[in-house]
């Protein structure tokens, strides 16, 4: 059976976690789960330090969920969140991302970045920004629970 | 006494890959990545990156900034020979290394312990033109006295040249720099520092570290203001190939039947396994870890005399410890790991094989290579060998022709001749065939 997605990129802060906190958001570890189980590629694209994302994934205990973390580098060189997006992907090992691939985010800069990648941009609704906010950035949907993200399976 | 890091990063390593062994691209842009709708570059040469395309940018926006390159998939078999290599040659230079990326690593060499910056110098200049030599790539070199200066000393040393920090000189190159160049800053320090009117490294470094541990709290804070202050002496740390492969589940019911956990584990079995194959080794050790709401975390493990490949084996062993480990309860969470690893099975199958190196982050898996020839149209970028012309690769195709660059790494520019796409004598390559004689 194929995944249900051909790959999931997820924003850090405020999707991943609580904004502002080193804390899941509720529902999230159980959704990267059973994304993991279904054999989703999965990808964090932060602003944040590679180092402490990979930290706080750790913390989380999801870090063996995602091959590939992308963020500020060592050398603080950040290229904006389309390239965070782009070097996810890269890390995936896919350069041609198949269409229904997903990015979720909790601000306008994660689906603008997803848009440009051509990734399906979903929001959250947990982050702080609202759903009309998100829409206009370019949303195709705006979650409101994790679990939610089923309904968007491609496959 | 003087510590000196060197940092070393080829310049544009797929793109220059692909120049190398295709020599009509040299001085032309290259792309390299993802060609359909949803592509990504995964590389740029130099000349496209002068029009303003980068890694990691969609294909489309970056063919809009520089129509004229010319863009092609990657070819991964291709980068891991000349990676590992780069890594022969660094590591014969310089046994401790910390690598970043197939591209990229960190080194201490030896051999700089009592060195001053002319001799650090010409050691860099001599390690350049064995890599050049050996791989006929350009490798760009920093060294500094810790890793932060290294890091900035490569990319001020690109294109293909060499940039030393002096001892004592850290300051001078990070005191302009915005606070957020250091190591480990992230988007909430840096909006910290900003607010307190911090912006530069130099105002960050001269502050008292009472202040600055105030803002970022003294667990960031007292090694963030060392940085600053350009004293950075943190140890080269070896990325060691993986010491265990291992899968885990948490179940959304507990598990209460030993059939279900029989199965489950016979999973996590397969999943552990394939990473096993794929990092071409063998285990000796199985261990399988139990949890229960109740009873917390029971693990069992057994080593065998040998080394094995054998799921089969694996998943027996894997089992009949699930079944030893099982509490008295439901169970919340399985986890089956092999260790133990070694490469004893490939040396025994392929003698004088090389053991291979470590693995290498975000290198994408080599594409399924060697489809069977009429198992698709010819593409832009595919390697294809011909009795009479030699090595070449596809330039272009359409309307039942193709047209190929014949040429390797040792011929210098080849000709381009066009063929019907169907002409027998025309057949797929090996990507290796570019590197030629």
């Amino acid at each position: 059976m194929a995944p249900p997605f051909p790959a999931v990129v997820f924003d850090l802060d405020g999707t991943l976690t609580v904004p502002g906190t080193p804390r899941a958001a509720p529902g999230v570890v159980a959704l990267v789960e059973a994304l993991g189980r279904a054999g989703v590629p999965l990808a964090v694209a932060t602003s944040a330090p590679v180092r402490s994302a990979r930290r706080v994934l750790d913390d989380l205990g999801l870090a063996p969920c995602f091959a590939s973390v992308a963020g500020r580098g060592i050398d603080g060189r950040y290229g904006g969140k389309a390239a965070v997006v782009g070097e996810a992907l890269l890390g995936l090992g896919i350069t041609d991302a198949e269409p229904g691939a997903v990015m979720l985010g909790d601000a306008p800069a994660d689906l603008e970045a997803a848009a440009a990648h051509g990734l399906r941009p979903v929001g959250v609704a947990w982050g702080g920004a609202s759903a009309a906010e998100l829409r206009a950035a370019g949303a195709v949907a705006v979650l409101g629970h994790p679990d939610e993200l089923w309904s968007l399976r491609a496959s | 006494m003087p510590r000196w890091v060197l940092h070393l990063d080829l310049d544009s390593f797929f793109a220059s890959a692909e120049q190398l062994t295709r020599p009509t691209l040299r001085g032309r842009p290259v792309l390299v990545g993802g060609l359909g709708p949803r592509g990504i570059v995964a590389g740029a040469s130099g000349e496209a990156k002068a029009c303003g395309a980068r890694s990691a940018m969609p294909m489309g926006q970056a063919r809009r900034l520089c129509p004229q390159a010319v863009a092609l998939p990657p070819r991964t078999a291709l980068y891991r020979v000349l990676s590992e290599r780069f890594f022969g040659v660094v590591r014969a230079w310089a046994p401790v290394l910390e690598q970043i990326a197939y591209d990229e690593t960190f080194a201490e060499p030896e051999a700089l312990a009592d060195a001053d910056a002319d001799d650090v110098r010409a050691f860099a200049e001599r390690l350049r033109a064995e890599v050049r030599e050996v791989t006929g790539l350009a490798v760009s070199v920093g060294a500094g006295s810790g890793k932060q200066v290294a890091k900035i000393g490569s990319g001020r040393a690109k294109p293909d040249g060499v940039f030393v920090v002096p001892q004592g000189g850290e300051r001078a190159l990070l005191d302009p720099l915005p606070v957020r160049a250091l190591w480990g800053i992230g988007p909430v320090a840096e909006a910290t520092l900003h607010r307190a009117g911090v912006d530069t490294v130099a105002k960050l470094a001269a502050l008292d570290t009472g202040e600055v541990t105030a803002l970022l709290g003294s667990a960031v804070g007292t090694g963030l203001h060392r940085l600053a202050r350009g004293v950075d002496d943190r140890p080269l740390v070896e990325r060691g190939e993986a010491k265990q492969v291992s899968a885990e589940t948490t179940f959304d019911a507990d598990l209460s039947d030993l059939g279900a956990v029989r199965t489950a584990v016979a999973e996590l079995a397969e999943g552990a396994h394939r990473r096993l194959l794929a990092s071409h080794r063998a285990a000796r050790t199985v261990t399988v870890k139990i949890r229960s709401a109740s009873f917390g975390t029971t693990s069992r493990s057994e080593t065998h005399a040998d080394a094995t490949t054998d799921l089969a084996t694996l998943t027996d062993t894997a089992q009949r410890l699930a079944v030893a480990a099982l509490p008295d309860a439901g169970v919340r969470l399985v986890g089956v790991s092999f260790a133990g690893l070694t490469t004893a099975v490939q040396e025994a199958l392929f003698p004088g094989t090389p053991a291979p190196v470590v693995e290498t982050p975000t290198l994408p898996d080599p594409e399924p290579e060697t489809e069977p020839a009429r198992g698709r149209e010819w593409r832009t970028g595919d390697d294809v060998a011909h009795p009479a012309h030699g090595h070449g690769w596809v330039q272009g195709s359409g309307h039942g022709r193709v047209t190929v660059r014949f040429e390797t790494a040792t011929t210098g520019p080849g000709r381009a001749r066009t063929f019907r796409a169907d002409d027998p004598d025309l057949t797929r390559a090996d990507p290796l065939g570019a590197f030629g004689r």
